[in-house]
C-alpha cells in the first residue's frame, strides 16, 4: 500500500488532541522543526511531514510536472490531512510554506483554524509598486550558487545516500542534518518557489492567521511581511527581536513564545 | 636570533595564517577578522569590525544561501563543512572561498558565536567548474544519444559480462513491454521460439571476441502469441569502463520472410499451373502423329490451342505484374460504349463458361466511358472468370452496371452466390500472389484481382469487394463518364 504517510514521511507525535500542522520551508525537512516541537507535546497532537522530494519523503513520487507550481506542493497536504482526517487545524508554515498554507486552505477552508506564517512572501521578485526584495538578476545568481555548491551539498548528502541501518550514530547525524533534499528536485523547487506569485492568493484567505516577521531578513524584508498583513483578511502581525529567516531555528524560545501567544489570544 | 616563542606566537599565526579567519555573532556583525582575509578583501579592520555584516561580503545569491542553509546548519548541528561562497571585498577584489564554520555554544546549546575559516580556492574552483560543465555535457550527450537510439526502428542493447541486458531502447521496451530493472535476457529467452533456443545459444557460445560478432533469424514470441522473426545481430565489445560484453541490434523481418514464403509459394504454384497446358498440348500433339482422322485432327488442334490460350493467359499474367511492379502501366485511353464493351465480354465468355449463366442488369442509357478498352476487357472477363470460378454448382453470376445519380460516374458490379471470403481475409485479396486459404484447392496464380486492382488505379478507380462466407462476394468498381 503506497500511503500518503510512508510518500511524505508523516511523524506524528503529543499528548493533546488539536492538531498542529508544522510544515517546513524551502531546502529543509521536518527536522527544522526539532527546537520547537517540544514545546506543544503536552497540549497538541503534532503532524509533521516532508514535502515529496525533501527529507525522507519518498523521492519517486516526485513529478517535475505536479510539482512545477506551489499547488503541487499544496496537494501534498491536502493529502496528508485526507489520510489523516484532519479538520480544524493549526498550520505553521515557514517560508514558502505560509503561502503553500494558504492555498490548502483557500481549497477547503474546514482544514484549518489558525494558520501561522513564518517569514511569508507572496511574491520574491520586484514588480512595478512592489517590493519583492529580489530582482530577476538576483535569483540567477542564488541558482548559480547553488549549482556551484552541488559538491559541497553531495558531501553532506552522502550520509542520507549511504543509509544508516547499521550505523546508528549516522541516525543522530540524519535528525541534525535537514538538508537532505535531492540536490536536482532542491534547485527545481527553489525555481517553483521564487517564481511563484500568490498575492492575489491572500485576501480569499477565510480564516485567522499570523504574519510573524523577522528582523533583517533578506529573503522577506519588512516591507513583504507588510503587504502580507494588508492583503490578507483577518491576519495579526508580529514582529520579532529574531534576525534572519529562520527564527524557528536561531531564535526558537521567541518563536515558541510567539506562537503560544497568538493561540491563546 | 629570533626568539622560538617569537615564531609559534599564536597572534601571528592567526593573523598571517594562509587562511583568512573571521568571526562574527549569530546575527552576523564581524566581531574579529584576521589580516590574511583583510588583505585579500582589501579592507582596513577598523572598517570591518563591528561595523559589517558577514552578508555584505556575499553577493545577494549568496546571502540568501547563507541565512536559508549556513546560518540554519551552524545553528542544528553546530558547525557546517565545506560551503562555497564567492568572498566580494573593495572594488576589484573578490575570489571564490571554501568555508569552514564552528558555532560558539553556551551551555545550553544556544549560538552565541561562530568562526569561521575561509580558504581562498580560485583554483579549484576552476577545476569544479569544469567539473560541472563535463557533467551537465555528458548529460547532455547521454540524452541525445538515448533520444536517437530511442526514436530508432531497430532494437538496441546491450549485455554485460554476467549475460544481463544491461540497456535496451525505446523500441524493444514498448515491443516486449520491458521496464528499467527488469530481468530482460531471462524475459527475451522466455519468448524465443523453442526451435531457436539452441541455435542461439550455441551461436553465443561460439562467438566471441576470437570469431566475431554474430547474426542469426530468430523468432519471438508476441504479445498476441504468435511468432515474428526478427535478424539479430550481436558485436563482441571490450568495454571494462561501460561493463558492456556485447551490443546487440535486432530487426523485425517477419513481412520479408512471409513475403519471401509466398513467393516461394507462388513459384510452386506458378510451376504446377504452367505444367496442366503443357501436359495437355503434349499429350494431343503425341496422339497426332498417330492418329490422321480430319475430325480427329480438327479436335485435338482445337483442343491444343485452348491449352496454349491458356498457357498464353498464365504468361501473360506474369508479364502483367512485371509491368505493374516497374510502374510502366501505361493506358491507351479512348471513348467508348460501356455496355457494348460489357457484351462483347459477355459473348467471349459465353462460348467458354458451361456451368453459369450470367445475368445482365444494364441502366446505362448509352454511356460513353473515358477508359483502356483493352484493360477494361481484361478486369470484366477477370472478375467474371473468378465469379464463375469461386461459386462451383452454383447456375448463375450477374453483371450488373448503372449510371450514377450524379452522372458523372458509371457503376459495374459483379455478384456470386458462392464460397465468399472470410473478414479477416478481405483486405489481402488484393496483395500479389495472395490466395485464400479456404479455397487454395481451386486453382490460380493469385494475381488476377492484384492485376485488376492496379488497372482500376491506374484509371483513378478503385476496385471494392462485399463478401460473406458462404453468401457470395459482390466487386465493383466505378469509370468516369466521357462527357
Amino acid at each position: 500500500m503506497s500511503s500518503v504517510a510512508v510518500r511524505n514521511n508523516v511523524t506524528i507525535f503529543g499528548k493533546g488532541t488539536q492538531p498542529i500542522v508544522f510544515a517546513h520551508g524551502f531546502g529543509c525537512d521536518q527536522h527544522s522543526w526539532q527546537f520547537i516541537t517540544d514545546a506543544f507535546m503536552e497540549d497538541y497532537k503534532i503532524i509533521l511531514f516532508d514535502y515529496v522530494g525533501a527529507g525522507k519523503s519518498d523521492l519517486l513520487a516526485y513529478d517535475a510536472v505536479k510539482y512545477s507550481s506551489l499547488d503541487g506542493y499544496a496537494q501534498d497536504i491536502l493529502d496528508i490531512c485526507a489520510e489523516l482526517t484532519i479538520k480544524d487545524a493549526i498550520f505553521v508554515g515557514h517560508s514558502v510554506s505560509s503561502m503553500i498554507g494558504v492555498l490548502a486552505a483557500n481549497k477547503n477552508p474546514a482544514l484549518f483554524k489558525k494558520l501561522i506564517m513564518i517569514g511569508p512572501s507572496p511574491r520574491y521578485i520586484n514588480e512595478e509598486g512592489y517590493t519583492g526584495g529580489f530582482e530577476k538578476n538576483d535569483l540567477e545568481n542564488l541558482f548559480e550558487f547553488m549549482d556551484s555548491n552541488y559538491l559541497g551539498w553531495s558531501s553532506s548528502l552522502a550520509p542520507a545516500i549511504m543509509g544508516n541501518a547499521n550505523r546508528p550514530e549516522l541516525g543522530a547525524f540524519l535528525t541534525s542534518s535537514f538538508c537532505s533534499t535531492d540536490p536536482e528536485i532542491a534547485r527545481r523547487f527553489a525555481r517553483v518557489t521564487f517564481f511563484s506569485d500568490n498575492r492575489k492568493d491572500l485576501k480569499a484567505l477565510a480564516i485567522d492567521s499570523l504574519t510573524i516577521q523577522c528582523q533583517q531578513d533578506i529573503i522577506a524584508p519588512l516591507a513583504v511581511g507588510e503587504f502580507v498583513h494588508t492583503h490578507t483578511p483577518r491576519n495579526t502581525f508580529y514582529l520579532m527581536n529574531a534576525t534572519g529567516h529562520c527564527p524557528h531555528i536561531s531564535e526558537p524560545a521567541e518563536t515558541i513564545q510567539v506562537i503560544m501567544d497568538y493561540l491563546k489570544s | 636570533m629570533n626568539n622560538l616563542f617569537d615564531l609559534i606566537d599564536t597572534e601571528q599565526i592567526y593573523q598571517h595564517a594562509p587562511s583568512g579567519y573571521l568571526s562574527m555573532l549569530p546575527e552576523g556583525t564581524i566581531i574579529k577578522i584576521n589580516q590574511t582575509l583583510l588583505n585579500w578583501l582589501g579592507y582596513k579592520e577598523d572598517a570591518v569590525v563591528g561595523k559589517m555584516h558577514f552578508t555584505d561580503l556575499l553577493s545577494k545569491g549568496g546571502a540568501v544561501h547563507y541565512e536559508m542553509f549556513f546560518r540554519p546548519m551552524v545553528s542544528v548541528n553546530g558547525n557546517i563543512k565545506e560551503l562555497n561562497y564567492e568572498l566580494l571585498g573593495a572594488p576589484d577584489k573578490k575570489f571564490p572561498a571554501l568555508i569552514n564554520a564552528n558555532g560558539v555554544m553556551d551551555k545550553k546549546g544556544k549560538l552565541l558565536a561562530i568562526n569561521m575559516v575561509i580558504t581562498d580556492i580560485t583554483q579549484r574552483n576552476l577545476y569544479e567548474k569544469e567539473l560541472l560543465q563535463a557533467k551537465n555535457k555528458l548529460q547532455a550527450e547521454k540524452t541525445r544519444f538515448e533520444l536517437l537510439a530511442d526514436l530508432s526502428e531497430t532494437m538496441i542493447w546491450t549485455v554485460d559480462l554476467k549475460g544481463e541486458v544491461n540497456y535496451f531502447n525505446g523500441r524493444m521496451s514498448r515491443y516486449f513491454n520491458l521496464r528499467a530493472g527488469d530481468p530482460v535476457t531471462g524475459i527475451l529467452f522466455r519468448k524465443l521460439h523453442p526451435q531457436d533456443k539452441k541455435k542461439l545459444i550455441t551461436a553465443w557460445h561460439t562467438a566471441g571476441p576470437l570469431s566475431g560478432a554474430f547474426a542469426d533469424r530468430i523468432r519471438f514470441r508476441t504479445a498476441d502469441g504468435a511468432y515474428e522473426w526478427f535478424n539479430i545481430r550481436m558485436i563482441p565489445v571490450d568495454d571494462p569502463v561501460t561493463d558492456i560484453k556485447w551490443f546487440g541490434t535486432g530487426n523485425s523481418i517477419n513481412e520479408l520472410v512471409i513475403a519471401m514464403d509466398r513467393k516461394d509459394e507462388f513459384i510452386h504454384i506458378a510451376s504446377h499451373e504452367l505444367n496442366t497446358p503443357v501436359t495437355v498440348l503434349k499429350g494431343y500433339l503425341q496422339l497426332l502423329q498417330n492418329n490422321l482422322s480430319p475430325e480427329t485432327v480438327q479436335d485435338f488442334v482445337s483442343k491444343s490451342l485452348n491449352a496454349v490460350k491458356n498457357l498464353q493467359f498464365l504468361i501473360s499474367s506474369l508479364l502483367n505484374v512485371r509491368v505493374i511492379n516497374s510502374g510502366e502501366l501505361t493506358l491507351n485511353l479512348t471513348v467508348f460504349s460501356l455496355q457494348g464493351l460489357l457484351q462483347s465480354c459477355i459473348d467471349q465468355l459465353k462460348p467458354v463458361i458451361k456451368t453459369h449463366t450470367i445475368v445482365t442488369d444494364f441502366n446505362l442509357f448509352d454511356t460513353q466511358v473515358a477508359a483502356d478498352k483493352e484493360r477494361i476487357t481484361q478486369v470484366i472477363i477477370n472478375l467474371l472468370n473468378n465469379a464463375v470460378k469461386y461459386s462451383p454448382g452454383q447456375k448463375q453470376v450477374s453483371l450488373s452496371a448503372s449510371l450514377a445519380p450524379d452522372g458523372l460516374h458509371a457503376m459495374i458490379s459483379v455478384k456470386d452466390n458462392g464460397v465468399g471470403i472470410a473478414a479477416p481475409e478481405l483486405h489481402k485479396i488484393f496483395e500479389r500472389y495472395y490466395r485464400v486459404k479456404e479455397t487454395q484447392l481451386i486453382n490460380g496464380l493469385g494475381l488476377g484481382l492484384y492485376i485488376t486492382q492496379n488497372i482500376l488505379t491506374a484509371h483513378g478507380s478503385q476496385l471494392k469487394v462485399e463478401s460473406e462466407v458462404r453468401k457470395g462476394s459482390v466487386f465493383s468498381f466505378e469509370l468516369p463518364v466521357a462527357l
